[in-house]
């Protein structure tokens, strides 16, 4: 499939929040009600279309467990955009975001999208966090905010295809090097037909040094 | 920390023959191994190379090198490379290219011997296709030998270095043209993409933090998903593609081992610090990675080897043990998976598992459900159940939510039954009752309002919601047309007598009338005058108000071609309703009336019922208006027009009955007349005893029916009373038309009681006796007429025969001219020229003036002739009248029992005609019976009346005629012999005959059958003439009874036909 742009998201937050059944709607439109816990990485990948252009969105859905976060982390490295999920009825993953916000920022660079979303919209009833408190988080630290359905698919689209609007905004204002593939960017096979070499200028060293 | 959840879906066995590997290996350790085109492939620490196939029997080893390191399979030309050190004393490395499908000896050909790098070889791959090879080193760097690897090209050897760390795996990927090789050591994991000769890109993957090992890599071999590449390290397996990074499986442990095994990850790992103590130190993992759990894990010894071969897995251990890794079945999977109350992946399973028996998966469903509702979800257990509609048998689902607090889900499950078109009508009840309950009444519309998708019975929805909410009823009988429950809900639940009647005129005929027939007594209770207007419609020219409206609104757009010939045919094929039918629906007479006048008014033809119910309500109207009135008369005269003038059109016997049973007897009479029944009329008079009435109808209907002043007479029996006048008229009548007897009326006057006295019947009697002396007197003087007549005969028969006869006449009868030579003189003193008679006639023989009576004569005797001889003709006569008597006399009236000779035509035959003639009076009887003709007329009706005195002798004769018929069987010639006396007697008898039959009052007397007294002229009394000897019965008993019989037989004029 041909593509303009490639995108590499990373979906993080805490263990069950809906990270897979976010990805899981967003890919395949469906929803899976039974919690199968993520344990590595999986990934799922979808097309979208912005400003008429075909962008491939490769989405790394990552382990929430803390035994997990050694592995997970290598793969912040080269995401263009991050979804930062927790969950409406739970506190405490509302809690931890500045945690996972923190390593973000530290094993990504620095121009990468973050997105925080609250899932689980549908449990009204049983909602812990307010969402005028998601957004308060959000504005604080620049992120984008949404609340999210994956059960009901309620702005689950627009979760990710607003991501995909900002990183494009930001490739359009220069802000991003695209020929950098550690950006989590790559041009498509349709206007680059012969793909660039990178491979030799990755930063190796940045992440080698950081082991908790 | 949560990981992956674990089952045991796998088992493993020892595999069979244990011993073929550790004889064939002995005590050498395996330090290699590789497997492909089903072969195995070990490599010992002797350098000795094992091939193994399938069966592990037929193997065979070779000396490959002094000792060997690696060894790898190009499975498309089944090469094997080898890598070791040479049998030199320096074991120099190197690597052989060995062909095993040129086998010489058990030792495959080797195609190709290459010193390698003095390192220590770390790892060895071989591509697919044998075009490339790759041997790893322990400073990290690589040789790529390109090209045919059986050929030497030194020129295509190049060294590629990737990190610093020993290189644990190489692996060739080839997608189309250009290979992949993919690199992994503990620094990093790299892609060398070899696109053309030139064209070679090395691209990191992937970096590894220091501490942690990558000990091992296995390329994914999976038809569907691209095939990552996966490097096992001590956290998790990681898995790349060309392009990039792909998904990573945590798992700790240090592998030892990574396969890949139909959709499994099979790994063994090894504890990071060893212990020697552990007699199993490994274990053996397999993880479904698509369901993400470990679907087998098992502590093992040392592994030397796993092989993915023959389409299943094998496990070699350290001590040359072989494991079989089984599978277990499907069944035994779900069955532990149920146990675990993991239904959602055993539901996952068996789809991965192409488990398509819906049946099947249906199971899982139910099991799941069971298990959500015992746990008390019920909305999932619902959910459960509804995915095995179509298989499970919804009342197991029904029944275990029929619990009124569960009404809610099983809605929803019954919702679904709809959906899917499975619900019975029970089901749809069920959720129509559900809705009701829980008064969601706008699901329920929404769910009626669908109904096309929803699949319900639309009967059933109605009976339900007629219980619950009418209206939506009424609502959803009118949308589906379902005219009997609109109306009847219309009628029977909400009293709405003028709708109901409205929505039935908008119905087609069919429905109309079907309803009208069904509702038709409760609409005339409440709208009467409604209904019958639509009956009358209905009757004659009903079109259904709908149809109107809008079919003329839609042909106002089409041509006018098609609208005719749309109301031509409609009119045409419209139906009239058979008006009777509606007739029960009337409890008024004066409405049914007036129902009734319509439709004969408007109607060709209408049935007789109409005419009859129309006739009997107007009798019973006439019935309730006692006290005569105009409204009484009017009703009378109507009647009386009705009866009259449609006589046709009703059913007089129905109507004559109704006409007896509500005492209309002026109908009555009518229909008698009609029915020409005119004695019922008679004795209903003479009931009423209205003499008046009866003489105006009599005299009225007596000169075309005189037997009505009979029946009239004989109804005056019982009567008494009456006005003599009247009985003289009626005496008078009966003798002038003659209706019967005398004898007869003077029974009937007799019987009369207080009978008229003499001066009213005299009149009748002296008429009577009058008329009696005329006939007698007319009788007489035709019988001295015929006896004159016959008198002059035999004087002229007499002249002929005795005297001359003169032939005087001088003219032609024919002509009436002179007579001239030739001529011809008849005996009938006719004459003629012969040339008068030759035109006349054919022959000269006859008289032509006598011609035609004499033929008609000759013609009467041929015809007695003949019909004399038909005897069964006279015996069926016989047997099928009841008056034997009279078909006797009628023959002897006849002559037919008479001798008659014809003439043949001779010269002379008037003359011996003439002669016969004259022989037959004086001898036979014939002309005297002939005369008396009338008399025996008259007699027979004397016979007539004494009929019962008569049967005996009737009886005997023709008990007579059977023995005749039997004996003249029997009796050949003997008797025939005896026939000559018998003739003589003959005459006598038929004589005396004569004699008594003028002197007796009545012919029966002179039955000649009760004339027994002429015994002795019977020849068979005559015994001393009779020869016994003769007589071939004269011995038996037997033929003297027969002869004692014979008497009436031999005076049967019947005998007379012998000669």
């Amino acid at each position: 499939m041909s593509y303009a742009y490639l995108f590499k998201y990373i979906i993080i937050g805490d263990t069950g929040v809906g990270k897979s059944c976010l990805l899981l709607q967003f890919t395949d439109k469906r929803f899976q009600p039974v919690h199968d816990l993520t344990i590595g990485v999986e990934f799922g990948a979808r097309m979208i279309t912005i400003d008429g252009k075909q962008i491939k969105l490769q989405i790394w859905d990552t382990a929430g467990q803390e035994a997990f976060r050694s592995i997970t982390r290598s793969y912040y490295r080269g995401a263009a955009g991050a979804l930062l999920v927790y969950d409406i009825t739970r506190r405490e993953t509302f809690n931890h975001l500045t945690t996972w916000l923190e390593d973000a920022r530290q094993h990504s660079n620095s121009n990468m999208v973050i997105m925080l979303i609250g899932n689980k919209s549908d449990l009204e009833s049983r909602r812990e966090v307010k969402k005028e408190e998601g957004e308060a988080f959000a504005r604080e630290h620049g992120l984008v905010f949404m609340e999210t359905s994956a059960r009901t698919a309620a702005n689950v689209e627009e979760a990710f295809i607003n991501t995909a609007k900002e990183i494009y905004e930001k490739i359009q204002e220069g802000v991003f090097d695209i020929n950098n593939e550690a950006n989590g960017i790559k041009i498509g096979t349709v206007s680059t037909p012969t793909n660039p070499s990178i491979g030799s200028n990755l930063p190796g060293g940045q992440s080698s040094n950081s082991c908790c | 920390m949560l990981e992956w959840r674990k089952f045991n879906f796998f088992e493993l066995k020892q595999y069979g023959d244990q011993d073929a590997f550790s004889n064939i290996l002995s005590d050498s350790d395996i330090v290699c191994s590789t497997s492909g085109n089903s072969q195995i492939i070990l490599g010992d620490s002797c350098g000795f190379i094992h091939v193994f196939p399938k069966n592990f029997r037929d193997s065979y080893s070779f000396k490959a090198h002094n000792s060997i390191t690696h060894c790898e399979l190009s499975t498309q030309n089944n090469l094997l490379v080898t890598l070791g050190t040479d049998e030199t004393a320096d074991s120099l490395p190197e690597f052989k290219v060995w062909n095993l499908n040129k086998l010489n000896k058990s030792v495959p050909a080797c195609v190709r011997n290459v010193k390698t790098n003095l390192q220590r070889a770390t790892s060895l791959a071989v591509s697919e296709n044998g075009l490339n090879l790759a041997i790893g080193f322990e400073r990290g760097n690589l040789t790529l030998y390109k090209g045919d690897i059986t050929r030497d090209k030194a020129k295509s050897v190049k060294n590629v270095t990737f990190g610093t760390a020993p290189i644990k795996g190489i692996t060739f990927k080839q997608v189309g043209k250009i290979s992949h090789l993919f690199v992994c050591s503990d620094s990093g994991v790299y892609l060398y993409t070899i696109h053309s000769r030139d064209k070679e890109i090395k691209n990191v993957l992937d970096t590894n933090g220091p501490n942690i090992a990558t000990n091992c890599c296995w390329l994914q071999q999976s038809s569907n998903s691209e095939g990552y590449f996966m490097a096992g390290r001590d956290d998790a397996i990681y898995c790349y593609t060309p392009e990039g990074r792909a998904p990573c499986y945590a798992f700790e442990g240090r592998k030892v081992l990574i396969r890949w095994f139909r959709n499994h990850l099979l790994m063994v790992t090894c504890p990071i610090m060893e212990n020697p103590l552990q007699t199993k130190p490994y274990t053996l993992t397999v993880i479904d990675v698509n369901n993400r759990f470990i679907v087998f894990t098992t502590q093992i010894e040392v592994i030397s080897s796993v092989f993915v071969e023959f389409g299943t897995c094998f496990i070699l251990t350290k001590n040359k043990l072989l494991y079989h890794l089984d599978e277990k079945d499907l069944q035994s999977k779900l069955q532990s998976l149920y146990k675990k109350n993991m239904y959602d992946t055993a539901v996952k399973i068996a789809k991965n598992n192409q488990y398509n028996d819906a049946e099947g998966l249906s199971d899982i469903f139910k099991n799941y459900g069971d298990h959500l509702y015992a746990k008390g979800n019920f909305s999932s257990a619902v959910e459960q159940y509804i995915k095995t509609i179509g298989y499970l048998e919804p009342s197991y689902v029904i029944r275990r939510f029929l619990d009124s607090r569960h009404t809610q889900y099983l809605t929803d499950y019954l919702q679904s039954i709809h959906k899917e078109g499975k619900a019975s009508t029970d089901h749809t009840t069920l959720l129509l009752n559900c809705f009701t309950r829980l008064d969601r009444i706008d699901e329920l519309k929404s769910f009626l309002e669908n109904y096309r998708q929803n699949h319900f019975d639309i009967d059933v929805a109605i009976s339900v919601c007629r219980k619950s909410c009418i209206d939506q009823a009424l609502n959803l009988a009118k949308f589906n047309e379902k005219h009997n429950h609109a109306i009847s809900i219309m009628i029977e639940d909400l009293k709405d007598y003028e709708n109901a009647i409205e929505y039935i005129t908008k119905l087609s005929y069919d429905d109309a009338e079907k309803n009208i027939m069904k509702y038709g007594s409760s609409l005339m209770d409440h709208v009467p005058q409604k209904l019958i207007v639509l009956l009358k419609k209905l009757c004659t020219d009903y079109v259904a108000k709908k149809c109107d409206e809008s079919t003329i609104k839609e042909e106002e757009d089409h041509d006018i071609f098609t609208i005719n010939y749309r109301n031509g045919g409609f009119i045409d094929d419209r139906e009239q309703a058979t008006p009777e039918d509606f007739i029960h629906l009337f409890g008024d007479s004066k409405r049914l009336i007036d129902y009734i006048e319509y439709l004969i008014r408007n109607l060709p033809t209408c049935s007789k019922v109409l005419y009859n119910s129309l006739i009997e309500h107007y009798l019973t109207l006439w019935k309730i208006s006692l006290n005569p009135s105009n409204e009484r008369a009017g009703l009378e005269q109507r009647l009386v027009e009705l009866i009259k003038n449609y006589s046709q059109f009703y059913d007089s016997n129905h109507v004559l009955v109704l006409c007896q049973t509500y005492e209309f007897w002026l109908g009555a009479m009518l229909i008698y007349e009609e029915k020409k029944l005119y004695n019922l009329i008679v004795r209903h008079y003479l009931n009423t005893k209205d003499f008046p009435s009866l003489y105006t109808l009599c005299k009225r209907l007596g000169t075309t029916d005189p037997s009505i002043w009979l029946a009239t007479l004989n109804g005056l029996k019982s009567c008494n009373q009456v006005p003599s006048s009247f009985l003289q008229e009626t005496l008078q009548v009966i003798a002038s038309e003659k209706l019967q007897s005398p004898l007869q009326v003077l029974n009937v006057l007799t019987s009369i009681d207080k009978g008229p006295n003499l001066s009213t019947v005299r009149s009748y009697f002296m008429q009577i006796f009058q008329k009696e002396d005329d006939f007698i007197r007319k009788d007489r003087e035709s019988a001295e007429k015929y006896h004159s007549e016959s008198e002059e005969l035999k004087q002229n028969i007499e002249t002929i025969n005795r005297d001359a006869i003169e032939f005087r006449s001088s003219l032609c009868d024919a002509c009436h001219q002179q007579l001239s030579f030739p001529s011809i003189f008849f005996l009938c003193k006719h004459s003629f020229h012969m040339d008068c008679i030759r035109s006349f006639s054919e022959t000269e023989k006859d008289c032509m003036v006598c011609r035609k009576k004499n033929s008609q004569l000759l013609d009467m005797m041929h015809v007695q002739n003949e019909s004399r001889n038909k005897n069964h003709v006279f015996q069926e006569k016989l047997e099928n009248t009841h008056e034997q008597f009279s078909v006797i006399a009628d023959y002897f009236s006849r002559g037919l029992f008479n001798k008659i000779v014809l003439l043949s035509d001779d010269e002379d035959e008037n003359r011996e005609r003439l002669d016969d003639i004259n022989i037959s009076r004086k001898n036979l009887p014939s002309r005297h019976v002939e005369k008396s003709l009338p008399n025996i007329s008259e007699a027979k009706m004397r016979v007539e009346e004494n009929l019962r005195t008569n049967v005996e002798h009737k009886a005997q004769l023709s008990e007579g005629r059977m023995r005749l018929q039997e004996q003249s069987y029997k009796l050949s010639k003997p008797v025939e012999r005896q026939q000559v006396p018998q003739k003589k007697v003959s005459l006598p008898i038929t004589q005396q005959r004569e004699k008594q039959e003028i002197k007796a009052a009545y012919p029966i007397t002179n039955n000649p059958f009760d004339d027994e007294s002429d015994d002795d002229k019977n020849p068979f009394k005559d015994d001393a003439n009779y020869d016994d000897k003769l007589n071939p019965f004269a011995d038996t008993d037997e033929a003297e009874e027969v002869i004692v019989k014979s008497p009436p037989i031999s005076a049967n004029p019947f005998d007379d036909d012998d000669d």
